[in-house]
Formats: structure tokens, sequence, C-alpha cells
């Protein structure tokens, strides 16, 4: 290879891929048509934070179980017309009161209502307008430190969506619509193992299912278009919750 | 040891004041004005003074050489070279140009002043304003009479910065110097992101952050790249003007100070 094709090889191209408008650079993801932003943390994490709680209290894998059950449950008291991808907590409102009371019911009789009024106590005590308070109050009693320490710890493992219990998060969605047959894929699509996601953290399968399960819960949550209230209500309740905190070192300037 | 510390620090700081005058003083001396067309020796003669002065005045003040502050010397040192260079190619063209925009901005600046005036005549500093005004104007028509003074609201140069520095050869002192300090300069959000907030820890509160009035370490290497900006000031002057100057050049000292002595780890 001659010096000079090396040289230019080696030229790094400013901004490469970048569209010039007017005085912007558009980066290349930025350009494509439909595109909406939306953000994990401000947004999706509030609304799938209940099964990181789940996946707390129980594992991920009885979690599973737990969640394709109650996904079942849902789509036997909603209506057809009542679209909604149930692992957000929001879509829980579409419900009307009969339909929550014939939800509860079914949870009971399959002994996962005290279970879930335990272990989503943080949310449904914690704060004023949670889609799942209609489940009613934990049998056990928790003191209010008690149930931010939950939350707390619960938050700072889901909030980043590259681990695994951020992962699973987003898995959720897909989750949902995989027992629900809502949705399907062609048979050339060669799916992942999304079993590896907990099996074999950090291998190229796992790392395979887990930008799997990003891309398809960030594409669902974009064209749902959820209301934000919840979200919103939820980032401010939990500010109100505890105080700030600052490393030591900082803290002592 | 903070005894010691401080004597160092006096000792630099004395020192590198006589380096960057005498340097600029051997420089000088060997200019012969053109008096007929004096805007030229005027304006590059104070570019180089104005250069001088900042390096100094932030040798003065050592607790100036942190990220908050040190910026602002620097990135005006870096503007100041680019100006002079530019000039430099080109000294009777562009230093005319550059005493015309300054003009017409004093210009500007006077007509505020007069609005001012103008609009609360019995105002408290009415008075104080009107000195002002007579001061500024005395200024402006010593040099070229109000009535031909024309106002320029662009670029004094016609081209921005970055084309300015591409011009001269060093577009890097714009991409790596100029642009990282304009950040501190004009508040933005790269550097008040950094050095005006902390991150709070708690998950619950998504991280947020939280604004802290910070102390910012001292670093010598502020201090080094004014020394730096000054000498590479000298030295495009020497090339373009053709002088010479047995005084060391300010970073060369600058490195030579025990001050500045790199750190072996053992101390």
């Amino acid at each position: 290879m001659s010096k000079r094709k090396r040289n230019k090889e080696k030229r790094w191209k400013l901004l490469d891929g970048h569209k010039k408008v007017g005085k912007r650079f558009v980066p290349p993801m930025m350009q494509l048509p439909m595109n909406t932003s939306v953000s994990y943390v401000n947004d999706m994490l509030p609304e799938l934070v209940w099964i990181g709680l789940l996946n707390e209290k129980i594992g991920y894998v009885r979690a599973a179980r737990v969640l394709e059950k109650i996904f079942l449950m849902v789509e036997d008291v909603k209506d057809t017309e009542q679209h909604g991808n149930f692992a957000l907590i929001s879509t829980f409102n579409l419900l009307n009161d009969d339909q929550k009371i014939s939800l509860r019911e079914k949870l009971n009789e399959e002994g996962l209502l005290e279970l879930l009024q335990d272990t989503l106590a943080p949310l449904t005590l914690l704060y004023e307008n949670c889609p799942l308070s209609f489940l009613g109050p934990p049998s056990s009693v928790y003191t209010e430190e008690e149930l931010v320490a939950i939350l707390k710890k619960c938050v700072g493992r889901v909030i980043n969506k590259y681990d695994t219990p951020g992962v699973l998060l987003n898995g959720a969605m897909l989750l949902s619509r995989l027992v629900t047959k809502t949705i399907k894929f062609l048979s050339d699509i060669n799916l992942p193992d999304f079993n590896a996601v907990i099996n074999s953290p950090g291998s190229d399968e796992a790392k395979h299912a887990a930008g799997f399960m990003r891309a398809y819960a960030l594409g669902e949550f974009g064209t749902l278009k959820v209301d934000t209230s919840w979200a919103r209500h939820f980032w401010n309740q939990s500010f109100e919750l505890s105080p700030c905190e600052f490393s030591r070192e900082i803290s002592s300037e | 040891m903070s005894e010691n510390f401080d004597e160092l620090i006096h000792d630099f700081v004395q020192k590198y004041i006589e380096v960057v005058e005498s340097g600029f003083e051997s420089r000088w001396s060997q200019i012969k004005p053109e008096i007929y067309h004096n805007y030229i020796h005027e304006c590059i003669g104070a570019l180089l003074s104005r250069q001088a002065t900042l390096t100094i005045e932030m040798a003065k003040a050592p607790s100036t050489w942190n990220g908050h502050v040190a910026p602002l010397f620097l990135r005006c040192m870096i503007d100041a070279y680019i100006a002079l260079a530019w000039i430099l190619e080109k000294p009777k063209e562009r230093s005319k140009k550059y005493i015309l925009y300054g003009l017409g901005q004093e210009k500007l600046f006077i007509e505020y002043l007069e609005k001012a005036l103008n609009e609360e005549p019995d105002a408290y500093d009415a008075e104080s304003l009107k000195q002002m005004i007579k001061i500024r104007k005395a200024w402006l028509n010593s040099q070229l009479a109000e009535w031909a003074t024309e106002v320029n609201v662009g670029s004094w140069s016609g081209m921005s910065t970055r084309e300015m520095a591409k011009e001269i050869g060093r577009e890097s002192i714009y991409q790596y110097a100029y642009v990282p300090f304009s950040g501190p300069v004009h508040n933005m959000w790269q550097h008040v992101g950094i050095y005006n907030v902390h991150q709070c820890l708690n998950p619950l509160h998504k991280f947020h952050l939280v604004p802290k009035i910070q102390h910012a370490p001292i670093h010598p290497d502020f201090m080094y790249r004014s020394a730096k900006y000054m000498a590479i000031t000298f030295e495009i002057f020497d090339k373009k003007m053709g002088t010479k100057s047995d005084v060391i050049l300010p970073d060369v000292f600058l490195l030579s100070h025990p001050l500045f002595a790199v750190d072996d780890g053992n101390s």
C-alpha cells in the first residue's frame, strides 16, 4: 500500500455522517424520518419501575412468570378496544372500576394479590396517583423510611438501561406483547435467545438480546405516545421523599 | 513548606514580570515608527502591549490560575494573538480596519449614553454621564471626526476568528484553545455544567445537578499556557517586524523556574 493511500485512510473526517442544515450539523440518527425523542430515565423508567420492584422481590425468572399471568389476566378483563402495553403502569388507568375489581379478584384467586400489594407498596403508599393503587395496601406494616429505601435501591439498579435490571424492564414490554400474542415476528427473523440476558449476562447472545429488547421498547414507547403525567408525578414526588446526597469529598469541602 | 512556596511564588511573579517587560521593551525599541501612517504601529504596539499586560496581570494573581478564571485571560490572549498575527500579514490595510471598527464601536456606545441622558436628564448620575460623554467624544474626535465614523456591527475583520486563524496557518490554536476557552467566557453549559454544579447521588433524584460555588484547585498549567501565548506573540512579532531579542522567552523562563519544576513524586 502506498504511503499516500495510507495517509488518506488515516484522515479523520470531522462530524462524519452529519448533515449540514444552515449552521447546524444534524447527527445521522436524528436525520431519520418520524424520529421521536424518548428518554428511558425520564419517561420509561417511571412506567416500568413496578416491574423492577417485582424483579427485586422475587427474582427475574419468577417475576417473569408472574408478569405473564398478570398480562393474560388483563387481556381477559379488558375490552378489545382498550389498546396499550400493560407493562407500562399508566396503561392500567385505561381500565374502568369494574375491570379493576375483576382483575383484583383474578389476582387473588391465583394467589398473587398479596404479593403484588406487598411488592408495590412503595408506589401505592408513597405516590398519590399510582395507577396500581386499586390493588390495595400491603398486609405488612412498613415505615416510610423502609419504603423509600426499597424504592431507592430499585431505581438505583434499573436506572442504567444497559445493566441487566434495566434491560429486563425494557424486555417486559416485549414480554407483554409476546404473551398476549399482540405481536408476531416473521419466521425469517432470527430472534435472539432472550434468556441469555439472565443466564449469561455479558455474552454476545445476551448483548444481542438486550439490544433487541431496548430497541423494541424504545420503538413501541415512542409510538404509544404515553401520557407523561405519571412520569412527572413520579420524579417530582421522588424528589420530596429523601434529601440530596453528595459524595463525602465534595460535602466536606 | 508553605513559607517556601510563598517565597517561590513571589520570586516567580517578580522575575516573570521582568522577563515579559524586558521582552516587550527590547523588541519595541527596535521599531522605527512610520509617523505618516501612525495607526499601523499604534495598532500593532497596542496589541503587543495588551498581550504583555494580560500575562503579567495573570501572573500577579496566582489565585486566578484555576478553571473558573484562567480561561477568561487565556481566551482573550488567544484572541489578541490571532488578531495581531492576522494584522501583521497586511499591516497597513488591516490595522486601519481594526482601528476604524473600534472607533465605530465607541461612537455607538456614545450614542447609547446620549440616549440614556436624553431619556432621564435629571437622573442622579446625569452630570457624570455628561462628563463621560465629553471625554469619550474627545477621544473619538481626536482620531476621526464623529460624523465621518462608520459603525460596523459585523465582525471587525470581515471574517470569523476561525477563518482568521486559518489564514495565519494556526487553525489548531483556534480548535484546541479558542473553542474550549470560549465556553467559560460565554458562560456556556459545557463550562458551568462542570464547574458550577455538583451531582446529587440519590437515584430517586435522577442524579440531578445542584448549583454549587466550588473551589477549583489552582493549576500551574494555566499560567504555562499564558506564558506560551505570550511567547508565540513575541515570535510572530519578531518574524514579521524583523526584531530580535536576547531576553528569554516567557514560557522558557517559566519552565526553568523552581516553582514549575516537574514534581518527581517524592515531594
